[in-house]
């Protein structure tokens, strides 16, 4: 896969493309700044981009803007944002519109977890860090229909939310994929939500949920 | 030249050729008695003649002359009494007709009727009004009258004119009875008319609305009744005395006051308070009548009872009886003033009152200003307080005052008055009006006890302010520097952390498949960092947690979801000063802890609302109540609250749950 790093700080931009050109992808171009990321991407082909949210000249989301500004130029590029803090404002718009990932940076260090979720939005799909979808389930209030979900059921949820595949669901929580299928009807039914056979449709769908209650 | 001033120039030069008459007469009879007598007439017609050249001068025209002329009279009458003294004295040697020895005594008359015309005719030179213009024609027809009577006297001329051969015209003795009638009508018409030119004062000042006018007429009013008065003196010495000796006293003192307050009051009126050079006379005056009256009784009194007279034994009476009576004074002093300057006994009785409030705790000194306002009826009156250490002038609730109203207080205008404490400024009051100032002259001791009570309070309270605003700023800039300090710690040692556990899972990528041992190691290692990378980060949430970020709602809201508890989360707020939502935050989070932790409850409430300029952050809980206020447990809280200036309040009676207010300012 073809990579353009944004990253300001230069001992983790050296050591993601290091991991990146290890792991076998061509990283194409590195950026320092939100401006010449965007000039970077326009000039360049690739098929996923990384960017820091926050980064130069402004340093507060620099990146966020970046990457919408980039997702409107080019509707079919993955881009993967990675933050520093647990914060729901950028990632949940994001991520619903398909083909983003949003990830705290210390992800990159479970590595194999880290080149899968490249992989899932490089090829369309959506990943959300797992702390934030743990944040985004707890700040639902009590007329939430997710508190009745059991235990289980949650994690499925989560685990949906996250942008995993049933496949990966399953591996992930050690069961059968009938489980998993069957946890996740009950989940969507529970939650007022219709099936659907596109995961990504489904993130969409568990994320549309989320924001909407932890609106609320 | 005017005609006014022909006049006065008239009376200075039939002044000048009496004068020069006085003088021959006492070269003639060259004798010390009658030097001094000439002396002191001429000095009471010195008086009038050149404070009349003043005025007319000034431009008093009409008033100066009258002034003039009045100082005219006591040289005729000088110059008279000494011609028929000489002639008395030396027969022969001056000529002497009966009209004159007949006359010549009543020329008295002229010693009221001078003056009089001139308190008629005060201050414009001009009669109150056309209907009187019948007063000074039945004035000067009494004088003329009076004379003539003298002159026409049936009675015999006394020694040692008894040879002097009689006015052809003079009654014959039958009609001595019509001659005494007549005598008596005309005095009284006399007294009469000084009576009437005292009230034509009274009568000017109703008709008159101008105050400098008004203040004239009060000045005059001090010396107008010396007429009248001095008149039943005179009368009043005849019966007691059998001889016109106390009059004297009254006529130097009329002569003497009447043309110092015309001139006073044409050309210098606010020089003086005249309303406080009234009250003082009043007083004088009352308290010396009193005392002669005192020693009247005594002297009554002794006769009667012990019989003779005992001058030593009244004089010790009426010392003892004055001293008793010495407090009464200034009981006296201000029943007076409260009559004859209403405004200023108000002020005092103000000031009195609120000293004795403050004293009993039911007043502040600070309610200095309102008073001085109301009582002087002055709006614009400002109170300007001079702090300790500290330049310029402080208004009642620590502000400073704008300065570019007020002038230097060095040669003082006449809207503003400083106020010291022996040498010390302590305030100023500016804005007063027009004869405030007069008015609280005097009064600066008692306004000055309450102004220092007054400063110290607000020198107090600016300086606490400060203290506040100053401990404000630290925290602020406290937290500043934490947060800057958490970016920089959070942001670097992080990125260097995770590059770290990135170039580490590069190398371990590389690993043989036999190295598990390493393999484990780099994973251990990496597992470290993460953990590192963690801690970093719950260290910078501990100073300003990143969910604040999203707002103070949002950072709250998985509070509800914090387990077997239902916990209530409320929260409305504008915008508001970071580091007052970060203490917020932190309330509120070690608060839940709190209830869910000791509390035994079974329902949580968070309401945060934003009150103006306040951040008010409750906690609620239906528990078993009892918490310390003071206790370790809420140190943490107490601590935040405080460094943020805030309020701190927790209610927690047993059994009946725990409820935390907190009011954070937020301005």
């Amino acid at each position: 896969m073809r990579v353009i790093i944004g990253e300001d700080s230069a001992l983790f931009r050296e050591g993601l493309a290091g991991l990146l050109v290890d792991a076998g992808h061509e990283v194409v171009a590195k950026a320092a700044d939100a401006t010449a990321l965007e000039e970077a991407v326009n000039s360049v082909a690739c098929d996923i981009v990384i960017i820091d949210v926050r980064m130069p000249p402004d340093l507060v989301d620099d990146g966020a803007r970046a990457a919408r500004r980039l997702r409107m130029r080019h509707p079919g590029l993955g881009i993967l944002l990675l933050s520093q803090h647990i914060e729901t404002r950028h990632s949940v718009e994001l991520v619903a519109t398909g083909g983003f990932g949003y990830l705290l940076k210390d992800r990159v260090l479970d590595v194999g977890d880290f080149l899968d979720s490249l992989d899932q939005v490089a090829s369309g799909g959506s990943v959300l860090d797992p702390e934030v979808v743990s944040r985004l389930l707890s700040a639902s209030d009590g007329n939430d229909p997710v508190t009745r979900l059991t235990t289980r059921e949650r994690e499925v949820l989560a685990l949906m939310a996250q942008g995993r595949t049933n496949a990966g669901i399953a591996k992930q929580l050690w069961l059968t994929p009938r489980t998993v299928e069957t946890h996740v009807s009950n989940v969507m039914a529970k939650l007022g939500l219709g099936e659907s056979e596109d995961d990504h449709r489904r993130v969409l769908a568990v994320l549309a949920h989320l924001r909407s209650q932890a609106r609320t | 030249m005017g005609r006014s001033r022909a006049a006065a120039l008239a009376a200075t030069v039939a002044a000048a050729a009496c004068v020069v008459l006085v003088a021959f007469l006492v070269a003639i009879a060259a004798s010390w008695g009658t030097a001094a007598y000439a002396a002191v007439a001429l000095a009471l017609g010195a008086a009038p003649l050149a404070l009349g050249w003043f005025l007319v001068r000034a431009g008093a025209t009409r008033v100066g002359t009258l002034l003039t002329w009045m100082g005219v009279v006591p040289t005729v009458v000088a110059a008279t009494d000494l011609w028929g003294e000489v002639a008395a004295t030396q027969p022969g040697r001056l000529w002497v007709t009966g009209l004159a020895v007949g006359a010549v005594p009543m020329l008295w008359v002229l010693l009221y009727a001078a003056p009089a015309m001139l308190v008629l005719h005060f201050p414009d030179g001009r009669l109150p009004g056309p209907g009187w213009r019948w007063a000074p024609r039945v004035l000067l027809g009494v004088v003329l009258l009076l004379v003539v009577l003298g002159a026409v006297s049936p009675d015999d001329y006394p020694a040692p004119f008894t040879a002097v051969p009689r006015f052809p015209l003079a009654f014959a003795p039958e009609l001595a009875w019509l001659h005494g009638t007549l005598a008596v009508l005309c005095l009284l018409t006399l007294l009469g008319m000084l009576v009437v030119t005292a009230a034509a004062l009274v009568v000017r000042r109703r008709r008159t609305t101008d105050p400098v006018v008004r203040a004239q007429l009060r000045w005059m009013s001090l010396a107008g009744w010396t007429l009248p008065l001095t008149l039943l003196l005179c009368w009043t010495s005849y019966l007691l005395l059998d001889g016109p000796d106390l009059v004297a006293i009254g006529l130097v003192l009329m002569w003497l006051a009447l043309p110092l307050t015309t001139w006073i009051a044409i050309l210098h009126h606010d020089l003086y308070d005249v309303d406080r050079v009234r009250t003082v006379a009043a007083t004088v005056t009352a308290a010396t009548s009193a005392a002669l009256l005192i020693w009247t009784i005594a002297t009554v009194a002794t006769g009667a009872l012990l019989g003779g007279e005992r001058p030593i034994l009244v004089a010790l009476v009426t010392a003892a009886l004055v001293l008793v009576a010495l407090p009464l004074r200034r009981r006296l002093a201000h029943a007076l003033e409260r009559r004859l300057y209403a405004r200023r006994a108000a002020v005092r009785e103000a000031l009195d009152a609120l000293l004795a409030d403050v004293q009993a705790g039911a007043a502040l000194p600070e309610q200095l200003e309102a008073v001085l306002r109301t009582a002087l009826g002055a709006p614009e009156l400002q109170v300007g307080y001079v702090l300790p250490d500290t330049a310029g002038l402080w208004d009642v609730a620590g502000w400073p005052m704008d300065e570019s109203s007020i002038g230097p207080e060095v040669g003082s205008s006449d809207d503003l008055l400083p106020i010291r404490v022996g040498t010390r400024e302590v305030a100023r009051l500016t804005g007063l009006g027009h004869a405030d100032r007069a008015v609280l002259v005097g009064l600066e001791g008692r306004v000055a006890l309450v102004a220092e009570l007054a400063r110290l309070r607000i020198g107090v309270t600016t300086a606490l302010r400060e203290t506040e605003e100053s401990r404000r700023r630290l925290q602020d800039v406290g937290y500043a520097e934490r947060r800057r300090l958490a970016q920089n710690l959070h942001d670097g040692a992080q990125q260097r952390l995770v590059s770290l556990g990135l170039n580490l899972r590069v190398a371990q990528r590389h690993l043989g498949p036999g190295d598990t041992s390493t393999n484990e190691l780099i994973d251990a290692a990496v597992a470290e960092l993460g953990t590192a990378v963690s801690e970093l980060r719950q260290l910078a949430h501990g100073i300003r947690p990143a969910c604040l970020d999203d707002g103070l709602g949002p950072a709250l809201a998985p509070l509800t979801q914090s387990g077997p508890v239902p916990v209530t989360v409320n929260v409305t707020v504008g915008s508001v000063p970071d580091s007052v939502a970060a203490t917020a935050y932190y309330v509120v989070m070690e608060a839940v802890t709190n209830a869910l932790k000791h509390a035994d409850a079974s329902l949580v409430t968070v309401h945060v609302e934003q009150r103006e300029d306040r951040l008010a952050v409750l906690v609620a809980d239906d528990g078993r109540g009892g918490a310390d206020a003071r206790g370790h447990g809420w140190a943490g809280v107490r601590d935040r609250v405080t460094a943020a200036s805030g309020v701190f309040d927790l209610t927690s009676p047993p059994k009946r749950g725990t409820r935390l207010e907190v009011l954070l300012p937020c301005g």
